[in-house]
């Protein structure tokens, strides 16, 4: 498995593990998950970046399940935990991540989760997926584009099916639903950020929802909104030079002021400062 | 023409793989080279990415396949994250299709070569495939470059953009049809406003070009970019052969297409032989079919086996 452990120049405080999203969603996020590690490395957490077997640089894994991904994070806690030497412990997950991340979080009694933008419910997520394929499909003026059944279809016969040249497993896509976030996150109170990137000022009615049901199981549970026009699965249409360039701004500025309130939440959690 | 030799079954692995970082300029650029299984070919394919934010692994891990599918073949093989991406440090703005990060992947062979391989073939899409060009155009060492839905121009839109929508629209039939009522309300609409004053700007330039093209020496194909036109020139008087690969539905196959009636035909000409152009029906530019992805690396891996067994690859 491909890994990364961004170590601190002082003693480490402890230990965060990031849980990468999975297909475009993983290309999109990249650069927040390196950048969000060199700037908790540089405030004294040693920080592990790691891509699931399957996926990105590390060895190919068929049929992966949800099952497989969070063990997978578990081998990543082990591994910097046996680097560093301490056991205090927090997750950052983005996106299907969020449950992968909450599913191992599970395991460690009170550690700090961070969210950026979680899937709430798996069946949703896949939803709007596979909704992804059929815009493209509509887009390039198919006479007969993939519905949804179609593509359930697709996904028997070959076992996965392609959206927007992603493969999505069936495996995966099987193992994944019926699970929720505050399943996978159980009941053990602890502390959790929960980050929406929106163009709204409102925060997205299913993450009030969420809020609402851990602040009853006794969670603490801290929100907050971060300007972001980027789609995850559609990259802008190619423009001229000076909109492109708008456009990158205006995406620096939203992972910057991400990266400073995650930092500024996490770091005093994890270190018990 | 001999058959090229089958492809490996032998599983390539990160066992294969050494990772590391590089110097370019000020920053410390991450790759990973992966090593041949069997009888090596001392030849290292570079690949490199189009103009993408996320990581050399390419999308659906489309560059770790390819390179661990060369490495079975006996081909050294390399990928590595531009500066400001992935885990390379730096920063970046907007990618410039004439600005091309030659240094970067100069830093990157730097690198191999200091593994003991010297002799390179550069495959990129995209912004890669315009990096790779301009590489190869200053780098002796480069013996081979395969270019995957290669722009054309000097910016980033292709011939399905509103320039091409605009070109062969009658102008009379443009003010006719602005002037419909429903057209004119859309101008109360802030986004439609928009869209109209750019189908406007875009008539107007190409208007404008196509009269300053009459009265001046400027080639019809002045849409062509020098920054392609030069390196290209370059590679094939150094006799380095080319492989062009486009989807026949890519945007950037239509410019290709009409520039090949200009100066670029000329230019590859000169090539000859070693110059080839392979279409695949369809769009492969995006890479966002899996179908696409596959068949672009099973010509990548033919054209490699061709070129071996019939010319050999170039030396420096």
């Amino acid at each position: 498995m491909f890994g990364c452990i961004h170590i601190p120049v002082q003693e480490a405080i402890g230990s965060v593990v990031v849980c990468s999203p999975l297909h475009a969603e993983f290309a999109k996020n990249y650069r927040r998950e390196v950048l969000l590690a060199d700037t908790l490395a540089n405030s004294g957490l040693s920080v592990c970046r790691f891509h699931y077997l399957g996926t990105g640089h590390s060895d190919d894994r068929d049929d992966s399940t949800f099952v497989d991904m969070r063990d997978d994070t578990l081998t990543a806690v082990d591994w910097v935990m046996s680097r560093v030497g301490l056991d205090n412990i927090a997750f950052v997950g983005t996106r299907m991540a969020g449950l992968i991340a909450a599913a191992a979080a599970a395991r460690f009694k009170d550690a700090p989760l961070v969210l950026w933008e979680p899937v709430v419910e798996p069946s949703r997520y896949f939803r709007e997926v596979f909704r992804a394929r059929l815009i493209s499909d509509l887009k390039d003026g198919a006479t007969t584009p993939r519905s949804p059944d179609l593509l359930m279809k697709e996904m028997s016969s070959r076992g996965f099916v392609d959206i927007l040249g992603y493969q999505i497993e069936r495996s995966f896509y099987e193992s994944s639903l019926g699970r929720t976030l505050s399943g996978e996150l159980g009941e053990h109170t602890r502390e959790v950020l929960l980050v929406e990137l929106t163009t709204t000022s409102k925060l997205r009615g299913e993450y009030v929802a969420l809020n609402t049901l851990w602040q009853d199981m006794g969670l603490q549970v801290h929100t907050d909104m971060v300007k972001d026009q980027s789609a995850w699965w559609f990259e802008g249409g190619r423009r001229d030079e000076e909109e492109m360039q708008t456009r990158f701004q205006n995406e620096e500025q939203g992972t910057k002021e991400l990266i400073e309130m995650t930092a500024k939440w996490i770091v005093p959690r994890v270190s018990g400062g | 023409m001999s058959k090229p030799a089958p492809a490996s079954t032998v599983h390539v692995t990160t066992q294969q793989e050494t990772l590391g970082y590089f110097p370019v300029g000020e920053d410390s650029l991450f790759g990973i080279l992966t090593y041949p299984t069997g009888e090596s070919k001392s030849t290292c394919v570079t690949v490199l990415a189009g103009a993408t934010y996320g990581t050399s692994a390419g999308r659906n891990r489309l560059l770790v396949r390819l390179c661990r599918r060369l490495a079975a073949d006996g081909y050294h093989t390399m990928r590595f994250d531009y500066h400001g991406i992935g885990e390379s440090t730096g920063q970046v703005g907007p990618f410039k299709v004439d600005k091309p990060f030659v240094e970067d992947v100069d830093g990157a062979l730097r690198w191999v070569t200091g593994h003991g391989v010297d002799r390179f073939v550069l495959m990129g899409t995209c912004f890669g495939a315009r990096t790779a060009l301009a590489t190869a155009a200053t780098n002796p060492r480069v013996a081979g470059v395969i270019l995957v839905s290669m722009p054309i121009r000097h910016d980033w839109t292709g011939e399905k953009g509103l320039h091409y929508l605009t070109r062969d629209l009658d102008l009379r039939y443009m003010l006719r049809y602005g002037l419909r009522p429903s057209v004119l309300r859309g101008f109360l609409d802030p986004q439609l406003r928009k869209a109209y004053l750019r189908v406007a700007k875009a008539k107007w330039e190409t208007m404008y070009s196509r009269m300053r093209r009459r009265s001046s020496s400027k080639p019809a194909d002045d849409f062509v970019s020098d920054h392609l036109l030069e390196p290209l020139k370059l590679v094939i008087e150094r006799r380095v052969p080319i492989l062009f690969l486009y989807g026949t539905a890519d945007n950037y196959y239509g410019d290709f297409q009409r520039a090949m009636s200009g100066r670029l035909r000329g230019v590859m000409g000169a090539g000859g032989a070693l110059v080839e152009v392979k279409t695949l029906s369809g769009r492969i530019h995006a890479l966002d079919r899996i179908e696409g992805q596959d068949s672009i690396v099973a010509i990548v891996e033919d054209w490699l086996g061709r070129h071996r067994n019939d010319h050999g690859i170039a030396t420096v």
